[in-house]
């Protein structure tokens, strides 16, 4: 076998590099196949040594060379995938992809993300794109620090959820103002019935019911998900918490003008007046303890959420008169 | 490949510089693009929606902050679906830090895709279905490994999403260099027909009961499906031409490829048969052309021009012409020639030496 020296001191016979040649032939004409031929063994051993070795062998010195901005060899990437014919943006690309096996994959990637994305559009549903949007027609700013607060409370949730001494002091912080929200509303009861008397407002109940669902499954814990850790423990707030908590009655701010007790008395009959308030205090008794009931039953299920159930219930016996019909109807 | 949405520049340009109607504007122009991205990347609906929030999120951050990189020469919403990709990256990335099952859970949904493309490539064909299954389920563990090590090794500079294909690429290239080297066909079988070949990895390889109904279900992709008769032949062509001795070969349940980065047999690799010394001949034969066949390639690639060069790497990377086009923003047609002309120049390469001059001027 006649043998022929070519680089490197390595002596090759005319066979073998025949057959060199015919392997990187087959290199170079193995894309125009389109896919359809499977390449033979020996150019797909070729393809993945060839690969790795050109990798290791270019990735060191390309690395601190000329890493390419990401930003830029997105634009430039961009540009190429609109068939925008811009020379700039086909040597950005065309550079990265030489000198990073990073880039080129990412490359490769980024086109067959196109491309799917582009063989199953959808349209994005109308609620999720208002949800988006909404905090923009309350606010114009803000954006980042939603986002970085969602992602703490994840963080939150995370940690929170694998310590069972947190929980267990949530447990005990809920029981605390389960008793702070009792004598409260005993106290609010005797003093100013006329609070209890709004029904609660559809979003505040859908806030809490799906404070509910989503944080807390046990049956103390629907309080833990509406105490926020962060809010502070002034009494006015805890008591306002804890009367949202123990009445379906919205979490408002309590004012003087909300509250008739505490608005001065204009009118010229002081009997009618304490008729009306005589009446007002005994209706705001019976819907008090028929919601302290409601509150201390699981989430509601159904439309009974006041039904034949409530019979033996403190509300029924403080208030017998009181048919179940009369209790407040969500609006 | 053509840009698939209309460019809208100007609504960039005024919520860039925070025009809130355009902000607006501009979000829902990027709302069906990040549903169908997020749809494509996630498992469930209520998945897709909370990718959805995150990255619709991300993108409106500080004023949009992520599309100031555009530079007026893309469309609009291309640049967009690069930087959701992006976005989605970060989010499977971040996951993992965070919680591994849910982490993972995204991050090869975002991946899977790349990976099995990745693996088609470096194991094509019907006969490799099983390997197929198999290298996805070796890379895995092996990202898994030792609490995501090898993601966790991202230093923070280029594209994350590059790293990781970079990092899975390799994982690949190991798997395929623990089981291909195994699993040579025996020369006598070597010379026969596509179909024999095919056959004799079914029954030897595969282990495939030699029933031609059966077989021809695991031949179906093949053009045109031979008949039951012809497979009947075809098995006893191959039994006849099998060596003397040749035992079947046992597929093992998986490989542990990260014993391989330290250049350790795969762990679970079985045993092959030993080969004859006209295998062993044809074996060293075969494995000097590909260490020739390499070093002819690294001498020639620094010679050729950057473009030539860019064509060898996608070619290597087993990318077909229609897929290199728009990474290299020439036509299909150009591509061809490009080919013929990175051939002529490779050739010129191999065939450059005194020697082989002498060897032309033989022949």
């Amino acid at each position: 076998m006649e043998a022929v020296r070519l680089t490197d001191g390595q002596e090759h016979s005319k066979v073998e590099r025949n057959d060199i040649a015919a392997l990187l032939d087959a290199l170079c004409e193995h894309p125009l196949a389109d896919g359809d031929a499977e390449p033979s063994p020996e150019l797909a051993a070729l393809c993945r040594e060839a690969a790795k070795v050109l990798m290791q062998a270019g990735a060191a010195p390309s690395d601190t060379r000329a890493m390419v901005d990401p930003d830029r060899l997105r634009a430039a990437l961009a540009a190429l995938l609109s068939d925008a014919d811009t020379e700039g943006a086909h040597r950005t690309v065309e550079e990265a992809m030489l000198n990073s096996a990073a880039a080129r994959l990412d490359a490769q990637s980024a086109l067959a993300f196109l491309e799917a994305v582009a063989q199953s559009p959808r349209s994005a549903p109308a609620h999720l794109v208002d949800q988006v949007l909404a905090p923009d027609k309350a606010r114009t700013t803000g954006s980042v620090d939603q986002r970085g607060h969602a992602t703490l409370a994840n963080v939150w949730r995370l940690v929170a959820s694998g310590s069972w001494a947190a929980r267990r002091w949530r447990v005990a912080a809920a029981s605390a103002l389960l008793v702070i929200a009792g004598s409260a509303s005993v106290y609010r009861m005797q003093t100013s019935p006329p609070v209890e008397n709004d029904a609660p407002l559809p979003a505040a109940r859908a806030l809490d019911k799906s404070a509910t669902r989503t944080e807390a499954p046990a049956a103390p814990q629907p309080e833990l998900a509406t105490a926020k850790a962060c809010e502070p423990h002034g009494t006015a707030g805890e008591v306002r918490l804890a009367r949202s908590k123990e009445s379906p009655e919205p979490a408002r701010p309590a004012s003087a003008a909300a509250i008739p007790d505490c608005t001065p008395s204009a009118g010229p009959d002081p009997e009618a007046i304490e008729a009306l308030g005589t009446r007002a205090r005994v209706d705001a008794a019976r819907r008090a303890a028929a919601a302290r009931k409601d509150a201390k039953r699981p989430p509601p299920s159904g439309s009974t959420l006041f039904g034949a159930s409530d019979r033996d219930s403190p509300a029924t016996r403080t208030a017998p008169a009181a048919p179940a019909a009369a209790a407040p109807t969500p609006r | 490949m053509t840009a698939p949405f209309d460019p809208d520049q100007t609504t960039l340009a005024a919520a860039l510089r925070g025009d809130a109607g355009a902000a607006a504007a501009l979000t829902r122009a990027a709302a069906d693009l990040t549903w169908s991205a997020c749809a494509c990347v996630t498992r469930s609906d209520a998945e897709a929606e909370e990718a959805f929030h995150e990255v619709m999120a991300g993108l409106r951050a500080d004023g949009f902050v992520r599309l100031k990189g555009y530079d007026g020469r893309a469309g609009v919403r291309v640049y967009m679906a690069l930087v959701v990709r992006d976005l989605l990256a970060e989010r499977a990335i971040r996951f993992l830090a965070l919680d591994a099952t849910r982490g993972w859970r995204a991050f090869e949904a975002f991946f899977a895709e790349d990976m099995r493309r990745m693996i088609a490539r470096m194991l094509p064909g019907n006969d490799h279905h099983q390997d197929r299954q198999d290298a996805y389920q070796s890379v895995c563990e092996a990202l898994l490994q030792n609490d995501l090590q090898r993601l966790r090794a991202y230093g923070g500079r280029g594209s994350p999403s590059g790293f990781i294909l970079h990092v899975i690429e390799n994982l690949i290239i190991d798997y395929v260099r623990t089981v291909l080297p195994r699993r040579r066909l025996p020369v006598s079988i070597a010379r026969l027909t596509e179909l024999d070949r095919s056959v004799f990895r079914l029954l030897y390889w595969e282990r495939i009961a030699p029933d031609p109904a059966i077989l021809l279900g695991h031949l179906a992709a093949s053009k045109p499906p031979p008949t039951l008769t012809a497979l009947a032949e075809t098995i006893a062509r191959v039994r006849a031409a099998l060596p003397h001795g040749y035992a079947a070969q046992c597929r093992k349940q998986s490989i542990d490829i990260s014993a391989a980065d330290a250049l350790m047999p795969a762990a679970g690799a079985e045993d092959f048969a030993v080969a004859t010394p006209e295998e062993q001949l044809v074996n060293s034969q075969a494995g000097r052309l590909l260490e020739q066949a390499v070093s002819a390639l690294q001498r020639a690639l620094p010679r050729l021009e950057p473009t030539e060069r860019l064509y060898v790497q996608l070619a290597l990377a087993g990318l077909p012409a229609r897929k290199i086009a728009p990474l290299m923003g020439l036509p299909v047609a150009s591509v061809h020639k490009l080919a013929q002309r990175v051939k002529g120049r490779l050739r010129e390469e191999v065939g450059g030496e005194e020697a082989v001059k002498k060897w032309r001027l033989s022949v």
